[in-house]
């Protein structure tokens, strides 16, 4: 069946890691940034002329009948001046007769392209509003409620005269369209014994390289892609038409969903992968968490030297929700004082919402709480902490007890601390030097000394 | 791991640097290694090491305040509880089941609730009130319990040479 001249990659499957298959970049670096940079103003120009002329492209949709080639044609043009343009290659393998069109997904915007050339229609799956989705080819064939539903409804439709062809993109979810396929979900080849035949479209997106954005990054939004359609000069959509295909009769409608996507990664020369749907739901959100968590590690390093910075800079963050994040930051806290049971840490934390602000209230004892016992000590009896006087010894044994009048010379405390590491070394120095100068001035007084350059 | 001692450290070293007990200083010698302190205490009154301010070193574990930090004195120091290089021998630097002079006494061990003030305060609780019976330095204990005159004219000398001062 395969000839060695065929570029045929149905290679290992599992080969392509799932995150090549997606683009976590909208914008591009390096020179493709300044480009765009300077074409931004344009860019932004045409948005809004684009917004206001989007809707009188609505009306005409809305107002001529459906598929006319007059309608088709006003449309394109209208569409072009919207930033949407269609090429077709290969239109002699476009058999009219057959009402099924599958393709690989790129956009949320793919099914407009088709909707222009054939004035196909597709089954609401993205969440478009069912006024303006009848305008640009989208119709509600119960997608929601299952593959059950869509494939009866999809086969209702199609058995209706003069119906629409019907745009199928069994991906469900958008590529890159620079690796691979997502598994082709087999909706579109089970419509029933008299609608065995699809035609297979492959599709390319190109954007100009003066604002070469990515059309569907990993985890976008509808509307932002679309704000993007808006901006850059244009976004040419190539259908490349393949041959027909038929279900062969001992084939299940899986092989022939198999067969259909291993011919439109051929034609693309991309690899045809066994992920899913959910495969890319599940690493979308993987992504997300990743993306929170490294803006938090970023902002919550501990670093010496700036360890004030970091405490203003969390409280000016929005409140944190008590989630897996408060826990985190309160083991974070936990690792630095173990003995502080976990309800007073958390507490303490959702309202100053800093690891370091929390550890000072409590050093500082402006957290009431028993002290835990900790297993490393669990055989000594341990003390009750003592908030109202963090860190003090026991009244007999401490030197400060039995002070003079002229223990004010030996105090040694800074009226503050300073922010940064060389003003906090610079004070400590002097301060070591003024209590080794007033213990001396202190011992020579006492004891009667007479030494030369010591005496007052 | 170290994260969390860092933090630690820091928040001690603020507490001690806006509240410290009298007589007391500790921080990092070079704050580029957070985990090297300097510490001086005073010698407490009425005790023959009054008036003496005594610097000695810290040196903290990853692990604190898990593990207790290392002490050792920087200057020379005669004294039943400290080793001739320094080293102190005090209850409050060994975790429980730590006994490394065989004894287990019913003083404070070292626990994540103990400090850096802690330490420096009982360390000068010990300069006042030796234990003659760790013999950390055996002469020192020895003078201690048979010839406290000596001791005390020892321990004048160096008060003073950690003043500046030439000796009496």
């Amino acid at each position: 069946m395969l000839t060695p001249n065929v570029k045929f990659p149905v290679v290992n499957m599992s080969r392509v890691p799932i995150n090549e298959l997606f683009d976590e970049y909208r914008f591009p670096s390096g020179w493709g940034a300044i480009t765009l940079l300077l074409y931004s103003p344009l860019g932004l120009i045409l948005v809004i002329l684009r917004f206001f002329m989007g809707f009188h492209v609505y009306l005409v949709a809305s107002i001529l009948p459906q598929l006319t080639s007059l309608r088709s044609f006003i449309l394109r043009v209208m569409s072009f001046t919207l930033g949407v343009a269609v090429r077709q290659e290969n239109q002699g393998n476009r058999d009219k007769s057959v009402k099924i069109i599958v393709a690989n997904h790129l956009t949320p915007f793919d099914h407009l392209a088709m909707h222009l050339i054939e004035g196909s229609v597709t089954p609401n799956t993205g969440g478009w509003p069912t006024a303006l989705g009848e305008v640009v080819g989208v119709i509600d064939l119960g997608a929601k409620q299952g593959n059950e539903s869509l494939i009866q409804n999809s086969a209702n439709h199609l058995q209706k005269p003069s119906s629409a062809t019907l745009f199928a993109q069994p991906e469900g979810a958008s590529t890159n369209g620079k690796k691979g396929l997502l598994k082709f979900n087999p909706w579109p080849f089970s419509l029933g014994p008299s609608l065995t035949s699809v035609q297979p479209v492959a599709l390319s997106v190109w954007r100009p390289g003066i604002a070469d954005i990515t059309p569907s990054p990993l985890a976008s939004r509808q509307w932002v892609d679309l704000f993007w359609f808006l901006f850059v000069p244009f976004t040419l959509f190539t259908v490349r038409y393949l041959p027909c295909v038929q279900k062969k009769d001992d084939e299940s409608e899986e092989e022939f969903a198999e067969r259909v996507q291993n011919l439109i990664a051929a034609a693309l020369s991309l690899s045809p992968t066994k992920y899913t749907v959910s495969d890319k739901l599940e690493h979308e959100k993987r992504y997300l968490i990743e993306l929170e968590r490294a803006s938090l590690m970023a902002s919550q390093s501990p670093s010496v030297t700036s360890i004030q910075g970091v405490n203003m800079r969390n409280r000016m963050r929005g409140p944190v929700p008590i989630t897996a994040e408060l826990q985190r930051m309160a083991h974070q806290v936990k690792e630095v004082l173990p003995h502080v049971p976990l309800d007073a840490i958390t507490r303490d934390l959702a309202r100053s919402r800093s690891v370091d602000v929390t550890i000072a209230n409590i050093l500082e004892g402006q957290v009431a709480f028993q002290a835990e016992p900790i297993q490393t000590a669990a055989s000594t009896s341990v003390p009750l902490w003592k908030p109202e006087k963090p860190f003090s010894s026991t009244p007999g044994s401490s030197p400060s007890s039995s002070t003079t009048s002229l223990s004010s010379s030996l105090d040694t405390s800074a009226p503050t601390f300073p922010k940064t590491a060389s003003e906090r070394m610079l004070s400590f120095q002097q301060r070591k030097d003024r209590l080794i100068e007033n213990a001396r001035r202190r011992y020579i007084e006492k004891n009667g000394l007479k030494i030369a350059g010591y005496n007052c | 791991m170290a994260g969390s001692a860092l933090r630690r450290l820091m928040a001690e070293y603020k507490q001690l640097t806006l509240n410290p007990p009298e007589g007391i200083i500790a921080g990092p010698i070079n704050e580029e290694n957070f985990f090297e302190w300097e510490a001086l205490i005073t010698g407490p009154e009425g005790t023959c090491f009054e008036g003496g301010v005594f610097p000695a070193k810290l040196i903290f574990p990853p692990d604190y305040p898990l593990s207790p930090p290392k002490m050792q004195f920087t200057c020379e120091m005669f004294h039943p509880n400290i080793y001739a290089d320094g080293r102190v021998c005090i209850s409050i630097l060994h975790a429980p089941g730590d006994d490394p002079m065989g004894y287990e006494s019913s003083a404070e061990r070292w626990s994540p609730v103990q400090s850096v003030e802690k330490i420096l305060l009982s360390v000068i609780s010990m300069l006042a009130e030796p234990n003659d019976e760790s013999g950390a330095n055996v002469d020192a204990a020895k003078m201690w319990r048979e010839d406290r005159i000596a001791f005390n004219r020892i321990a004048e000398r160096i008060v003073r040479s950690t003043l500046g001062l030439p000796p009496p």
